[in-house]
């Protein structure tokens, strides 16, 4: 199935990387929330989902993303997320989703911000 | 072009796909097209999630035409009567802290779209979305194909 999400993670110093593919949407948001979650519920954690692959996100997708903010929050962590396309960005500036986590323009400007040395 | 899904959140994604090769097929640019289909995804997720309250035997069908000027997509579902358009939408203001989770799938349907209609046609709902050819939101047609 090539819309479905496959995420891949690393670790890069001591940040986590997501990187889904694909669609984000009601089928593919529940496996990648399953592994975005239990991240950012331990104390301090700094997730970034890098959307390079993502081909577009919908609200399902924003929940989870919603729900990894709150979390972060909560945990004293930092959620962000890279490398929108252009659907990805009028998704994010209709729903105003720049106020909830952070965008960068990609992953080394996410982790230099993130993760100063 | 007639297809015909069951009422399932896989069938979304099929959805989707078969929308945006047809917006492409038929002059809409890639990021009109993308946006198309994620209307869409949206509106097909309504239906599953609210309409049939997530009976997987359920069906709905999409029917999509397309014109010179326009793309259209009706959303066809025998559901509760559900109008997506009724009411404003709210704009979503403010931080991870100020916010409620979810509640946004309506309005990025009515954005991501250059028109959108709502009728109860007997028995079924019936949601119309259109994008036009060109991005030119002021090149509307008297009325739907």
């Amino acid at each position: 199935m090539g819309g479905m999400v496959a995420t891949s993670e690393k670790k890069v110093g001591n940040a986590s990387v997501l990187s889904p593919t694909g669609r984000v949407d009601v089928e593919t948001t529940p496996p990648l929330q399953e592994r975005l979650l239990p991240l950012l519920g331990q104390a301090g954690a700094v997730v970034v989902i890098d959307f390079s692959g993502v081909s577009y996100i919908s609200s399902s997708g924003l929940r989870a993303l919603m729900l990894g903010a709150k979390e972060a929050k909560a945990k004293g962590g930092k959620l962000a997320v890279c490398a929108l396309n252009e659907t990805v960005s009028e998704i994010f500036r209709i729903s105003r989703f720049n106020q909830v986590v952070p965008v960068y323009a990609d992953l080394n400007g996410a982790l230099s911000a993130l993760t100063p040395t | 072009m007639i297809l015909t899904l069951e009422g399932t959140p896989a069938a979304v994604g099929r959805a989707v796909e078969a929308v945006r090769r047809f917006a492409l097929g038929n002059g809409l640019g890639e990021a009109k097209a993308a946006a198309l289909g994620v209307a869409v995804d949206e509106a097909v997720t309504n239906v599953v999630r609210h309409a049939y309250d997530g009976d997987p035997a359920r069906s709905l069908t999409l029917s999509l035409s397309a014109g010179r000027d326009a793309v259209q997509v009706d959303i066809l579902d025998n559901g509760h009567p559900f109008d997506p358009l009724a009411g404003e939408a709210a704009l979503p203001e403010g931080g991870a802290e100020e916010r409620d989770v979810g509640g946004l799938g309506l309005l990025l349907m009515r954005e991501l779209v250059d028109e959108a209609r709502y009728i109860r046609d007997g028995d079924r709902n019936k949601l119309m979305l259109r994008a036009f050819v060109g991005h030119s939101p002021d090149r509307r047609e008297p009325g739907l194909a």
